[in-house]
């Protein structure tokens, strides 16, 4: 072993610090300089996309009665509070859940998913899954759950 | 540390670096991601996150990398043992808080498996063996294969052959 001072330990670990912070730099200097920014778009572009919808037009969809509403989040997050009548599909366990409630979904069924808030990709993935599933109609209500609870609507 | 226990702190440098660069993987494919696991932790002040985020998959990876591959060995393996005291410190403040959020530990693992961990004991078990793993490498290892001591034989042999002749006879 080469005798190495704990000085020359501690140059060589910050090199590597150095090099972390500007990779880090170069590929997210957005982002780090411009969070507020960076984030606020990111947020609208989910919410701008074609098959979203908002808190609105989820609450007429609700008071429309021809949506069925399908909770993409864990049974543990489920249970403690969803939107009224929100059937539960974790989008991580989808092949057991999906069985339960396919029984009350044909292809021409309107659905829309949703999770936890705008940060969750879980209605994402249950959207994907539903699509290759054959389900044409799912729109995604990327608010989710804890805006619809912060609104006070129908729950339970 | 003698035979066998060079072999094991190999090792054990080797799969450190791998559990580095597999977790860093995702997070710098999805920085977006992982600043709201960070923003979670609810540890950090806010205009810290961005950065912390940015910059710490980036070290993840090259600590992972310079480890497997055996460069600056003891520096890297300080760093990893920094940052397990980091990561360890925000897994157990929220298990005591109660705040079972998204580790967002290897998350391309679960990723694949399509599951998430949350804040647990197992994964908090997880990380202090991990970090003893950083100690026992930072402590141990002798750059036993790895591509300096590679290099710095070359180097010997180029330039000081009558030496390294010597030194590798004995």
């Amino acid at each position: 072993m080469r005798n190495q001072s704990f000085l020359r330990i501690l140059q060589k670990a910050a090199f590597i610090l150095i090099v972390a912070v500007v990779c880090g730099f170069l590929q997210n200097h957005e982002m780090m300089l411009h969070s507020d920014r960076y984030f606020q778009e990111k947020e609208a572009e989910k919410l701008q996309k074609e098959d979203a919808i908002t808190l609105e037009e989820a609450k007429e969809a609700f008071e429309s009665g021809e949506y069925i509403f399908l909770d993409a989040r864990s049974e543990e997050e489920y249970l403690p509070g969803h939107i009224a009548g929100a059937l539960l599909v974790p989008a991580v366990s989808f092949d057991d859940y999906f069985p339960l409630v396919q029984n009350r979904l044909t292809g021409s069924s309107k659905i829309i998913v949703y999770c936890s808030d705008i940060h969750c990709d879980l209605a994402e993935k249950l959207k994907e899954r539903l699509k290759n599933h054959g389900f044409e109609h799912v729109r995604l209500f990327a608010e989710g759950w804890l805006e619809w609870a912060a609104f006070g609507f129908p729950s339970e | 540390m003698q035979g066998k226990g060079h072999i094991i702190v190999f090792l054990f440098r080797v799969i450190l670096g791998s559990l580095f660069i597999l977790a860093s993987i995702d997070k710098i494919l999805r920085p977006d991601n992982f600043y709201y696991i960070v923003k979670s932790y609810e540890l950090l002040p806010e205009p810290l996150i961005a950065y912390i985020a940015g910059i710490l998959p980036w070290l993840e990876f090259l600590i992972g990398i310079t480890l497997v591959f055996g460069i600056a060995v003891k520096s890297s393996a300080l760093l990893a043992c920094f940052l397990l005291i980091f990561f360890l410190s925000g897994l157990s403040i929220n298990y005591y808080r109660g705040n079972l959020i998204n580790c967002g530990c290897y998350t391309v693992l679960f990723r694949m498996l399509e599951m998430e961990e949350t804040i647990s004991i197992p994964s908090i078990l997880r990380d202090l063996g991990i970090l003893l793993m950083g100690v026992i490498v930072f402590c141990f290892d002798r750059e036993y294969f790895s591509l300096s001591s590679f290099i710095s034989r070359l180097l010997d042999r180029k330039n000081f052959p009558e030496l390294t002749t010597a030194k590798y006879r004995k």
